[in-house]
Protein backbone atom coordinates (compact mmCIF):
# COMPACT_ATOMS: atom_id res chain seq x y z
CA UNK A 1 0.00 0.00 0.00
CA UNK A 2 1.40 3.18 -1.12
CA UNK A 3 1.51 5.32 2.31
CA UNK A 4 2.68 8.79 1.04
CA UNK A 5 -0.68 8.72 -1.39
CA UNK A 6 -2.70 10.57 1.40
CA UNK A 7 -0.07 13.00 2.79
CA UNK A 8 -0.11 16.55 1.85
CA UNK A 9 2.95 17.45 -0.76
CA UNK A 10 3.34 21.31 -0.13
CA UNK A 11 3.93 22.90 3.31
CA UNK A 12 1.09 24.81 3.54
CA UNK A 13 -0.08 25.80 7.57
CA UNK A 14 -3.50 23.68 6.76
CA UNK A 15 -0.82 20.57 5.82
CA UNK A 16 1.20 21.46 8.60
CA UNK A 17 -2.07 21.06 10.73
CA UNK A 18 -3.47 17.77 9.59
CA UNK A 19 0.55 16.02 9.65
CA UNK A 20 0.42 17.44 13.50
CA UNK A 21 -2.89 16.08 14.17
CA UNK A 22 -2.76 12.96 12.18
CA UNK A 23 0.54 12.01 13.59
CA UNK A 24 -0.48 13.16 16.76
CA UNK A 25 -3.43 11.70 17.57
CA UNK A 26 -5.24 9.90 14.12
CA UNK A 27 -2.42 7.50 13.42
CA UNK A 28 -0.35 7.74 16.73
CA UNK A 29 3.04 6.02 16.22
CA UNK A 30 2.99 3.85 18.80
CA UNK A 31 -0.77 3.02 19.76
CA UNK A 32 -2.37 2.96 16.19
CA UNK A 33 1.23 2.28 14.19
CA UNK A 34 2.57 -0.27 17.21
CA UNK A 35 5.85 1.34 16.56
CA UNK A 36 8.95 1.77 18.96
CA UNK A 37 7.14 -0.42 22.07
CA UNK A 38 10.08 -2.02 23.18
CA UNK A 39 11.54 0.79 24.79
CA UNK A 40 8.18 1.37 26.81
CA UNK A 41 7.59 -2.07 27.74
CA UNK A 42 11.30 -2.56 28.93
CA UNK A 43 13.22 0.76 29.99
CA UNK A 44 9.64 3.14 30.56
CA UNK A 45 9.11 2.22 34.18
CA UNK A 46 9.72 5.78 36.13
CA UNK A 47 8.87 9.35 34.39
CA UNK A 48 12.69 10.35 34.25
CA UNK A 49 13.36 7.15 31.76
CA UNK A 50 11.02 8.18 29.97
CA UNK A 51 11.52 11.69 29.17
CA UNK A 52 15.05 10.73 28.46
CA UNK A 53 14.09 8.63 25.71
CA UNK A 54 11.51 11.44 24.56
CA UNK A 55 14.23 13.74 24.19
CA UNK A 56 17.08 10.71 22.54
CA UNK A 57 14.43 9.93 20.42
CA UNK A 58 13.77 13.41 18.73
CA UNK A 59 17.25 14.37 18.73
CA UNK A 60 17.77 11.14 17.07
CA UNK A 61 14.90 11.14 14.42
CA UNK A 62 14.64 15.20 13.68
CA UNK A 63 17.87 15.29 12.21
CA UNK A 64 17.32 12.13 10.55
CA UNK A 65 14.02 12.74 9.40
CA UNK A 66 15.33 16.67 7.84
CA UNK A 67 18.42 15.41 6.10
CA UNK A 68 16.33 12.48 4.67
CA UNK A 69 13.68 14.41 3.12
CA UNK A 70 16.17 17.10 1.92
CA UNK A 71 18.78 14.47 0.27
CA UNK A 72 17.13 11.06 0.19
CA UNK A 73 15.85 10.77 -3.23
CA UNK A 74 19.25 11.91 -4.40
CA UNK A 75 20.84 8.88 -2.87
CA UNK A 76 20.95 5.72 -4.16
CA UNK A 77 18.31 3.33 -2.18
CA UNK A 78 21.29 0.68 -1.24
CA UNK A 79 22.70 3.73 0.75
CA UNK A 80 19.84 5.40 2.79
CA UNK A 81 19.51 3.12 5.23
CA UNK A 82 23.25 2.87 6.29
CA UNK A 83 23.38 6.95 5.93
CA UNK A 84 20.77 7.26 8.52
CA UNK A 85 21.31 4.52 10.57
CA UNK A 86 25.34 5.79 11.67
CA UNK A 87 24.37 9.12 11.81
CA UNK A 88 21.78 8.03 14.12
CA UNK A 89 24.25 6.03 16.02
CA UNK A 90 26.84 9.04 15.97
CA UNK A 91 24.13 11.21 17.68
CA UNK A 92 23.58 8.46 20.11
CA UNK A 93 26.60 7.96 20.97
CA UNK A 94 27.28 11.40 21.81
CA UNK A 95 23.96 11.48 24.26
CA UNK A 96 25.07 8.53 25.81
CA UNK A 97 28.42 10.50 26.73
CA UNK A 98 26.52 13.18 27.97
CA UNK A 99 24.22 11.88 30.11
CA UNK A 100 27.06 9.24 31.43
CA UNK A 101 29.20 12.18 32.03
CA UNK A 102 27.17 15.27 32.86
CA UNK A 103 23.18 14.68 33.88
CA UNK A 104 23.80 11.07 36.16
CA UNK A 105 25.51 7.92 35.92
CA UNK A 106 22.60 5.82 37.60
CA UNK A 107 20.07 7.58 34.72
CA UNK A 108 22.65 6.15 32.26
CA UNK A 109 22.91 2.72 34.06
CA UNK A 110 19.45 2.63 34.40
CA UNK A 111 18.43 2.80 30.83
CA UNK A 112 21.77 1.18 29.98
CA UNK A 113 21.33 -0.63 26.43
CA UNK A 114 18.35 1.33 25.87
CA UNK A 115 19.93 4.36 25.12
CA UNK A 116 21.73 2.81 22.09
CA UNK A 117 18.71 0.76 20.93
CA UNK A 118 16.88 4.11 20.25
CA UNK A 119 19.11 5.05 16.93
CA UNK A 120 18.26 1.54 15.45
CA UNK A 121 14.59 1.97 16.49
CA UNK A 122 11.93 1.11 14.07
CA UNK A 123 10.65 4.44 14.54
CA UNK A 124 13.76 6.40 12.97
CA UNK A 125 13.38 4.11 10.25
CA UNK A 126 9.91 4.24 9.88
CA UNK A 127 9.74 8.02 9.64
CA UNK A 128 12.79 8.81 8.43
CA UNK A 129 13.49 6.46 5.81
CA UNK A 130 9.92 6.09 4.69
CA UNK A 131 7.86 8.72 4.91
CA UNK A 132 10.47 11.81 5.44
CA UNK A 133 11.55 10.49 1.69
CA UNK A 134 8.81 12.23 -0.70
CA UNK A 135 8.20 15.12 1.69
CA UNK A 136 8.65 18.63 2.18
CA UNK A 137 11.68 19.73 4.38
CA UNK A 138 8.87 21.57 6.51
CA UNK A 139 6.46 18.42 6.54
CA UNK A 140 9.23 15.88 7.52
CA UNK A 141 10.31 18.15 10.09
CA UNK A 142 6.70 18.39 11.91
CA UNK A 143 6.16 15.12 11.31
CA UNK A 144 9.67 14.35 13.09
CA UNK A 145 8.66 16.35 15.99
CA UNK A 146 5.07 14.95 16.04
CA UNK A 147 6.28 11.83 16.18
CA UNK A 148 8.67 12.17 18.79
CA UNK A 149 6.06 13.79 20.76
CA UNK A 150 3.43 11.47 19.87
CA UNK A 151 6.15 8.55 21.28
CA UNK A 152 6.82 10.84 24.14
CA UNK A 153 3.11 11.36 25.11
CA UNK A 154 2.82 7.49 25.75
CA UNK A 155 5.85 6.58 26.95
CA UNK A 156 5.12 9.48 29.80
CA UNK A 157 1.81 7.90 30.70
CA UNK A 158 2.63 4.62 30.72
CA UNK A 159 6.51 5.12 32.63
CA UNK A 160 4.13 7.72 34.80
CA UNK A 161 1.34 5.57 35.66
CA UNK A 162 3.80 2.91 36.36
CA UNK A 163 6.15 4.53 38.56
CA UNK A 164 3.04 5.64 40.51
CA UNK A 165 2.19 1.95 41.23
CA UNK A 166 5.34 0.32 41.35
CA UNK A 167 7.11 2.48 43.65
CA UNK A 168 4.84 5.13 44.85
CA UNK A 169 6.64 7.96 43.62
CA UNK A 170 6.73 10.47 40.58
CA UNK A 171 9.99 11.80 39.17
CA UNK A 172 11.53 10.49 42.37
CA UNK A 173 9.13 12.45 45.13
CA UNK A 174 7.38 10.18 47.04
CA UNK A 175 3.55 10.26 46.73
CA UNK A 176 3.02 8.57 50.50
CA UNK A 177 0.82 5.73 48.89
CA UNK A 178 0.48 2.60 50.76
CA UNK A 179 -0.33 1.03 48.60
CA UNK A 180 2.43 -0.37 46.22
CA UNK A 181 2.14 -2.89 43.22
CA UNK A 182 5.77 -3.97 42.51
CA UNK A 183 4.70 -5.96 39.68
CA UNK A 184 4.06 -2.80 37.71
CA UNK A 185 7.16 -2.37 36.69
CA UNK A 186 6.98 -5.62 34.84
CA UNK A 187 6.83 -5.83 30.79
CA UNK A 188 3.01 -6.88 31.42
CA UNK A 189 1.81 -4.11 33.09
CA UNK A 190 2.89 -1.58 30.14
CA UNK A 191 1.15 -4.14 27.49
CA UNK A 192 -2.06 -3.54 29.07
CA UNK A 193 -1.82 -0.23 29.93
CA UNK A 194 -0.80 0.05 25.78
CA UNK A 195 -3.34 -2.09 25.02
CA UNK A 196 -6.15 -0.09 27.07
CA UNK A 197 -4.86 3.45 25.74
CA UNK A 198 -4.67 2.11 22.21
CA UNK A 199 -8.64 0.89 22.32
CA UNK A 200 -9.52 4.21 23.98
CA UNK A 201 -8.06 6.06 21.37
CA UNK A 202 -9.74 4.19 18.48
CA UNK A 203 -13.11 4.40 20.54
CA UNK A 204 -11.98 8.25 20.35
CA UNK A 205 -11.16 8.24 16.89
CA UNK A 206 -14.48 6.55 15.71
CA UNK A 207 -16.53 9.05 17.88
CA UNK A 208 -14.82 12.29 16.70
CA UNK A 209 -15.01 10.48 12.80
CA UNK A 210 -18.65 9.69 13.43
CA UNK A 211 -19.29 13.09 14.66
CA UNK A 212 -18.05 14.86 11.48
CA UNK A 213 -20.36 12.15 9.53
CA UNK A 214 -17.77 10.24 8.01
CA UNK A 215 -18.00 6.39 7.97
CA UNK A 216 -17.40 4.38 10.98
CA UNK A 217 -14.17 2.61 11.70
CA UNK B 1 -18.40 -14.86 -2.76
CA UNK B 2 -21.09 -13.43 -0.12
CA UNK B 3 -20.88 -13.95 2.99
CA UNK B 4 -24.20 -13.21 3.92
CA UNK B 5 -25.63 -16.48 3.40
CA UNK B 6 -23.55 -18.04 6.24
CA UNK B 7 -24.30 -17.32 9.69
CA UNK B 8 -22.22 -15.92 12.11
CA UNK B 9 -21.70 -16.91 15.97
CA UNK B 10 -19.84 -16.70 19.08
CA UNK B 11 -17.92 -19.45 20.47
CA UNK B 12 -18.23 -22.03 22.15
CA UNK B 13 -19.12 -23.88 18.48
CA UNK B 14 -20.92 -26.51 19.57
CA UNK B 15 -21.68 -29.84 17.81
CA UNK B 16 -23.70 -31.17 19.78
CA UNK B 17 -27.52 -30.13 21.06
CA UNK B 18 -26.07 -28.29 24.39
CA UNK B 19 -26.05 -24.44 24.94
CA UNK B 20 -23.13 -22.39 26.50
CA UNK B 21 -25.80 -22.38 29.99
CA UNK B 22 -25.52 -26.03 30.26
CA UNK B 23 -21.99 -26.93 29.87
CA UNK B 24 -21.11 -23.84 32.30
CA UNK B 25 -23.89 -25.79 34.64
CA UNK B 26 -22.09 -28.91 34.31
CA UNK B 27 -18.63 -27.51 35.23
CA UNK B 28 -19.97 -26.21 38.29
CA UNK B 29 -21.78 -29.15 39.07
CA UNK B 30 -18.63 -31.15 39.15
CA UNK B 31 -16.86 -28.14 41.07
CA UNK B 32 -19.14 -28.46 43.86
CA UNK B 33 -17.42 -31.47 45.32
CA UNK B 34 -14.66 -30.04 45.56
CA UNK B 35 -16.03 -27.01 47.68
CA UNK B 36 -17.48 -29.80 49.53
CA UNK B 37 -14.34 -31.61 50.46
CA UNK B 38 -12.46 -28.58 51.33
CA UNK B 39 -15.19 -27.72 53.70
CA UNK B 40 -14.68 -31.21 55.52
CA UNK B 41 -10.95 -30.19 55.84
CA UNK B 42 -10.91 -26.20 56.66
CA UNK B 43 -14.45 -25.31 57.52
CA UNK B 44 -16.53 -22.92 56.05
CA UNK B 45 -14.04 -20.55 55.26
CA UNK B 46 -12.91 -22.08 51.26
CA UNK B 47 -16.76 -22.17 51.08
CA UNK B 48 -16.76 -18.65 51.15
CA UNK B 49 -13.78 -17.70 49.26
CA UNK B 50 -15.12 -19.76 46.10
CA UNK B 51 -18.45 -17.80 46.68
CA UNK B 52 -16.81 -14.16 47.09
CA UNK B 53 -14.65 -14.74 43.55
CA UNK B 54 -18.06 -16.26 42.02
CA UNK B 55 -19.93 -12.99 43.33
CA UNK B 56 -16.90 -10.71 42.31
CA UNK B 57 -16.94 -11.68 38.66
CA UNK B 58 -20.92 -12.27 38.07
CA UNK B 59 -20.82 -8.55 39.98
CA UNK B 60 -18.09 -7.63 37.07
CA UNK B 61 -19.72 -9.48 34.35
CA UNK B 62 -23.05 -7.29 34.84
CA UNK B 63 -21.02 -3.77 35.03
CA UNK B 64 -18.92 -4.67 32.32
CA UNK B 65 -22.55 -5.47 30.26
CA UNK B 66 -23.56 -2.37 31.68
CA UNK B 67 -20.97 0.32 30.66
CA UNK B 68 -21.28 -2.08 27.08
CA UNK B 69 -24.81 -1.12 26.85
CA UNK B 70 -25.33 -4.91 25.85
CA UNK B 71 -27.87 -7.96 27.44
CA UNK B 72 -26.20 -9.14 30.34
CA UNK B 73 -24.49 -12.90 29.78
CA UNK B 74 -24.47 -13.60 33.06
CA UNK B 75 -27.18 -16.36 32.47
CA UNK B 76 -25.00 -18.02 30.09
CA UNK B 77 -22.98 -18.41 33.35
CA UNK B 78 -19.11 -18.37 32.19
CA UNK B 79 -18.61 -15.30 34.60
CA UNK B 80 -19.82 -17.64 37.38
CA UNK B 81 -17.36 -20.46 36.55
CA UNK B 82 -14.47 -18.44 35.71
CA UNK B 83 -15.14 -16.51 39.48
CA UNK B 84 -15.71 -20.49 40.65
CA UNK B 85 -12.26 -21.92 39.20
CA UNK B 86 -10.35 -18.53 40.58
CA UNK B 87 -11.92 -19.12 44.02
CA UNK B 88 -11.12 -23.34 44.07
CA UNK B 89 -7.41 -22.16 43.36
CA UNK B 90 -6.36 -20.15 45.80
CA UNK B 91 -5.18 -20.97 49.18
CA UNK B 92 -7.34 -21.75 51.73
CA UNK B 93 -6.07 -18.81 53.90
CA UNK B 94 -6.07 -16.17 51.48
CA UNK B 95 -7.54 -12.95 52.36
CA UNK B 96 -11.43 -12.84 50.69
CA UNK B 97 -10.07 -9.72 48.49
CA UNK B 98 -7.77 -12.10 46.53
CA UNK B 99 -10.42 -14.14 45.03
CA UNK B 100 -12.28 -10.90 44.38
CA UNK B 101 -9.60 -9.26 43.06
CA UNK B 102 -8.17 -12.16 40.41
CA UNK B 103 -11.96 -12.28 39.53
CA UNK B 104 -12.40 -8.49 38.90
CA UNK B 105 -9.03 -8.52 36.55
CA UNK B 106 -9.98 -11.60 34.44
CA UNK B 107 -13.58 -10.35 33.86
CA UNK B 108 -12.60 -6.74 33.36
CA UNK B 109 -9.51 -6.50 32.00
CA UNK B 110 -9.34 -9.74 29.91
CA UNK B 111 -12.68 -11.07 29.34
CA UNK B 112 -14.91 -7.67 28.54
CA UNK B 113 -12.46 -5.08 26.88
CA UNK B 114 -12.06 -8.29 23.95
CA UNK B 115 -15.58 -8.52 23.49
CA UNK B 116 -17.51 -10.37 25.96
CA UNK B 117 -18.41 -13.88 26.62
CA UNK B 118 -17.08 -16.04 23.37
CA UNK B 119 -15.08 -13.24 21.81
CA UNK B 120 -11.84 -13.44 24.65
CA UNK B 121 -8.89 -14.76 23.47
CA UNK B 122 -7.14 -15.56 26.30
CA UNK B 123 -8.64 -18.27 29.23
CA UNK B 124 -10.17 -15.14 32.03
CA UNK B 125 -9.59 -17.55 34.75
CA UNK B 126 -5.94 -18.22 34.45
CA UNK B 127 -5.01 -14.95 33.38
CA UNK B 128 -7.24 -13.22 36.87
CA UNK B 129 -4.70 -16.25 38.32
CA UNK B 130 -1.78 -15.11 36.58
CA UNK B 131 -2.49 -11.16 37.76
CA UNK B 132 -3.16 -11.82 41.93
CA UNK B 133 0.13 -14.54 41.26
CA UNK B 134 2.00 -11.90 40.40
CA UNK B 135 0.87 -9.11 42.49
CA UNK B 136 0.39 -11.13 45.45
CA UNK B 137 2.96 -14.21 45.67
CA UNK B 138 3.11 -13.99 49.61
CA UNK B 139 -0.55 -14.64 50.22
CA UNK B 140 -0.34 -17.18 47.07
CA UNK B 141 1.77 -20.41 48.17
CA UNK B 142 0.94 -20.21 51.89
CA UNK B 143 -0.80 -23.10 52.89
CA UNK B 144 -2.61 -24.66 56.21
CA UNK B 145 -2.10 -27.73 57.41
CA UNK B 146 -5.38 -29.58 56.75
CA UNK B 147 -3.85 -32.62 59.03
CA UNK B 148 -5.14 -30.55 62.17
CA UNK B 149 -8.94 -31.55 61.98
CA UNK B 150 -9.32 -27.78 63.22
CA UNK B 151 -11.64 -25.73 60.86
CA UNK B 152 -10.03 -22.65 59.97
CA UNK B 153 -11.07 -19.20 61.34
CA UNK B 154 -13.24 -16.84 59.13
CA UNK B 155 -11.77 -13.83 59.58
CA UNK B 156 -8.24 -13.31 60.78
CA UNK B 157 -5.85 -16.15 59.07
CA UNK B 158 -2.46 -14.53 60.44
CA UNK B 159 -2.11 -17.02 62.76
CA UNK B 160 -2.71 -20.05 61.16
CA UNK B 161 0.24 -22.75 60.82
CA UNK B 162 1.61 -22.91 57.37
CA UNK B 163 3.54 -25.82 56.22
CA UNK B 164 5.14 -26.94 52.42
CA UNK B 165 2.95 -27.94 49.80
CA UNK B 166 4.21 -31.01 48.05
CA UNK B 167 5.28 -28.41 44.98
CA UNK B 168 7.38 -26.29 46.86
CA UNK B 169 8.81 -29.13 48.12
CA UNK B 170 9.51 -30.18 44.26
CA UNK B 171 10.91 -26.65 43.53
CA UNK B 172 13.14 -26.26 46.35
CA UNK B 173 14.43 -29.88 45.37
CA UNK B 174 13.57 -31.45 49.46
CA UNK B 175 12.35 -34.51 49.66
CA UNK B 176 8.63 -35.21 49.20
CA UNK B 177 6.58 -35.85 52.67
CA UNK B 178 3.58 -37.13 51.29
CA UNK B 179 2.81 -41.04 50.42
CA UNK B 180 1.15 -41.83 47.26
CA UNK B 181 -2.27 -42.75 49.24
CA UNK B 182 -2.16 -39.34 50.96
CA UNK B 183 -1.72 -37.70 47.30
CA UNK B 184 -4.29 -39.88 46.08
CA UNK B 185 -7.13 -39.25 48.62
CA UNK B 186 -6.32 -34.85 48.99
CA UNK B 187 -4.85 -34.73 53.04
CA UNK B 188 -2.49 -32.72 51.49
CA UNK B 189 -1.19 -29.10 51.84
CA UNK B 190 -2.67 -26.69 48.48
CA UNK B 191 -5.08 -24.94 46.81
CA UNK B 192 -8.64 -25.26 47.89
CA UNK B 193 -9.99 -27.31 44.98
CA UNK B 194 -6.95 -28.92 43.41
CA UNK B 195 -6.38 -31.19 46.53
CA UNK B 196 -8.74 -34.05 45.61
CA UNK B 197 -7.42 -35.94 43.47
CA UNK B 198 -9.40 -38.56 43.24
CA UNK B 199 -12.70 -36.37 43.00
CA UNK B 200 -11.07 -34.38 40.36
CA UNK B 201 -10.51 -37.37 38.62
CA UNK B 202 -14.35 -38.84 39.23
CA UNK B 203 -15.03 -35.10 37.96
CA UNK B 204 -13.20 -35.37 34.51
CA UNK B 205 -14.95 -38.73 34.20
CA UNK B 206 -18.30 -36.87 34.52
CA UNK B 207 -17.27 -33.79 32.49
CA UNK B 208 -16.27 -36.48 29.70
CA UNK B 209 -19.70 -38.20 29.43
CA UNK B 210 -21.46 -35.30 29.65
CA UNK B 211 -19.06 -34.52 26.01
CA UNK B 212 -18.45 -30.79 28.59
CA UNK B 213 -14.57 -31.47 28.54
CA UNK B 214 -11.85 -33.26 25.60
CA UNK B 215 -10.41 -36.32 25.70
CA UNK B 216 -8.29 -34.71 22.74
CA UNK B 217 -6.93 -31.79 25.35
CA UNK B 218 -6.65 -33.36 28.54
CA UNK B 219 -5.22 -36.57 28.15
CA UNK B 220 -2.53 -35.64 25.89
CA UNK B 221 -1.71 -32.98 27.92
CA UNK B 222 -1.22 -35.23 31.15
CA UNK B 223 0.60 -37.70 29.48
CA UNK B 224 3.02 -35.39 28.14
CA UNK B 225 3.82 -33.81 31.83
CA UNK B 226 3.87 -37.27 32.87
CA UNK B 227 6.65 -38.26 30.06
CA UNK B 228 8.53 -34.96 31.41
CA UNK B 229 8.06 -36.49 34.92
CA UNK B 230 9.03 -39.64 34.63
CA UNK B 231 12.03 -38.12 32.45
CA UNK B 232 13.65 -35.79 34.76
CA UNK B 233 12.51 -36.41 38.06
CA UNK B 234 13.02 -34.16 40.74
CA UNK B 235 12.62 -36.32 43.53
CA UNK B 236 14.80 -38.96 45.07
CA UNK B 237 11.64 -41.66 45.26
CA UNK B 238 12.75 -42.92 41.37
CA UNK B 239 11.00 -41.61 38.45
CA UNK B 240 7.61 -43.58 39.21
CA UNK B 241 7.38 -41.60 42.44
CA UNK B 242 8.57 -38.42 40.19
CA UNK B 243 5.04 -38.84 37.78
CA UNK B 244 3.17 -39.04 41.15
CA UNK B 245 4.24 -36.25 42.97
CA UNK B 246 4.08 -33.70 40.12
CA UNK B 247 0.51 -34.80 38.35
CA UNK B 248 -0.46 -34.22 42.19
CA UNK B 249 0.98 -31.38 43.99
CA UNK B 250 -0.05 -28.26 42.67
CA UNK B 251 -3.07 -27.47 40.30
CA UNK B 252 -1.96 -29.33 37.34
CA UNK B 253 -4.40 -31.96 36.83
CA UNK B 254 -7.42 -29.35 37.73
CA UNK B 255 -5.95 -26.69 34.86
CA UNK B 256 -6.17 -29.87 32.70
CA UNK B 257 -10.04 -30.80 33.06
CA UNK B 258 -11.10 -27.28 33.93
CA UNK B 259 -9.24 -24.49 32.37
CA UNK B 260 -7.75 -25.65 29.57
CA UNK B 261 -10.60 -27.39 27.98
CA UNK B 262 -12.54 -23.77 27.73
CA UNK B 263 -14.42 -24.07 24.57
CA UNK B 264 -14.18 -20.40 23.92
CA UNK B 265 -9.94 -20.29 24.17
CA UNK B 266 -9.37 -23.96 23.01
CA UNK B 267 -8.94 -25.31 19.47
CA UNK B 268 -11.94 -26.82 17.60
CA UNK B 269 -10.05 -29.20 15.34
CA UNK B 270 -9.21 -32.32 17.42
CA UNK B 271 -5.76 -32.63 15.75
CA UNK B 272 -4.97 -29.00 16.71
CA UNK B 273 -6.06 -30.35 20.22
CA UNK B 274 -4.01 -32.80 20.53
CA UNK B 275 -1.25 -30.50 19.76
CA UNK B 276 -2.90 -27.78 22.39
CA UNK B 277 -2.81 -30.47 24.98
CA UNK B 278 1.09 -31.42 24.34
CA UNK B 279 2.18 -28.06 24.25
CA UNK B 280 0.11 -26.45 27.25
CA UNK B 281 2.37 -30.18 29.17
CA UNK B 282 5.49 -28.96 27.64
CA UNK B 283 5.09 -25.49 28.95
CA UNK B 284 3.52 -26.09 32.52
CA UNK B 285 6.35 -29.08 33.07
CA UNK B 286 8.96 -25.77 32.08
CA UNK B 287 7.57 -23.39 33.81
CA UNK B 288 7.55 -25.67 37.26
CA UNK B 289 11.13 -26.66 36.39
CA UNK B 290 12.66 -22.94 35.15
CA UNK B 291 9.95 -21.03 36.51
CA UNK B 292 10.02 -18.07 40.01
CA UNK B 293 7.23 -19.85 41.36
CA UNK B 294 6.32 -23.49 42.34
CA UNK B 295 3.14 -23.70 40.39
CA UNK B 296 2.92 -21.75 36.80
CA UNK B 297 0.03 -23.68 35.06
CA UNK B 298 -1.88 -20.65 34.73
CA UNK B 299 1.27 -18.95 32.44
CA UNK B 300 1.70 -21.76 30.40
CA UNK B 301 -2.51 -21.90 29.87
CA UNK B 302 -2.04 -18.08 28.59
CA UNK B 303 1.16 -18.90 26.52
CA UNK B 304 -1.31 -21.58 24.40
CA UNK B 305 -4.21 -19.70 24.51
CA UNK B 306 -1.74 -17.43 22.42
CA UNK B 307 -1.37 -20.73 19.84
CA UNK B 308 -4.65 -21.84 19.85
CA UNK B 309 -5.71 -20.64 16.43
CA UNK B 310 -2.53 -21.13 14.91
CA UNK B 311 -2.85 -24.95 16.37
CA UNK B 312 -5.72 -25.17 14.59
CA UNK B 313 -5.12 -24.01 11.13
CA UNK B 314 -1.94 -26.51 11.12
CA UNK B 315 -4.28 -29.55 12.54
CA UNK B 316 -6.53 -28.59 9.37
CA UNK B 317 -3.66 -28.34 7.15
CA UNK B 318 -1.66 -31.62 8.52
CA UNK B 319 -5.28 -33.69 7.47
CA UNK B 320 -5.93 -32.24 3.98
CA UNK B 321 -2.17 -31.71 2.81
CA UNK B 322 -2.97 -34.00 0.15
CA UNK B 323 -5.67 -32.71 -0.83
CA UNK B 324 -3.90 -28.96 -1.02
CA UNK B 325 -1.25 -30.36 -2.83
CA UNK B 326 -3.56 -32.03 -5.47
CA UNK B 327 -5.46 -28.51 -6.13
CA UNK B 328 -1.81 -26.53 -6.61
CA UNK B 329 -0.71 -29.03 -8.81
CA UNK B 330 -3.68 -29.01 -11.32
Amino acid sequence: MDKTKDRPLSGTVGEVKTTFIDTLFTKNIVLVQAIGISPILAAGVTLKNGVVLTLCTAAVLIPASLFMSLLGERLPTWVRAPIYTVGAAAIMLAAAAFIDQIISHELYAALYVFLPLTAVNTLVSYRAGGFSMSQKPVIALTDAVVSSLGFGLVICIVSGLREIAAYGTLWEKPLNFSVVLSEAALPYAAFLLLGFMAAFLHWLNSVIDKRRGGPEI
Amino acid sequence: MSYKKYKFARAPHLRHSDKPSTMCADVLVALTPLCIFSAVYYGLRPVLLVLTGLGSAVLCETIGCLIMRRKPTVPDGSAAVTGAIIGLLVSPISPYWVPAAGAAFAILVVKMPMGGSGRNVFNPAAAGLSAVTLCFPGFFFRYPDPGTGLPLPLSNTVNVAVVPSPASQLASGGQTLYSPITLLLGGFPGPIGATAIIILIACALYLLIRRTISPHITLPYLAVCAALAYLFPRVTAGAAGSVMVELCSGYLLFCGIFILNDPVTAPRHWLGRIGYGVLAGVLVMLTRYFGRFEEGACFAVLLANAFATTLDRLGWYALNLRRIRRRRQS
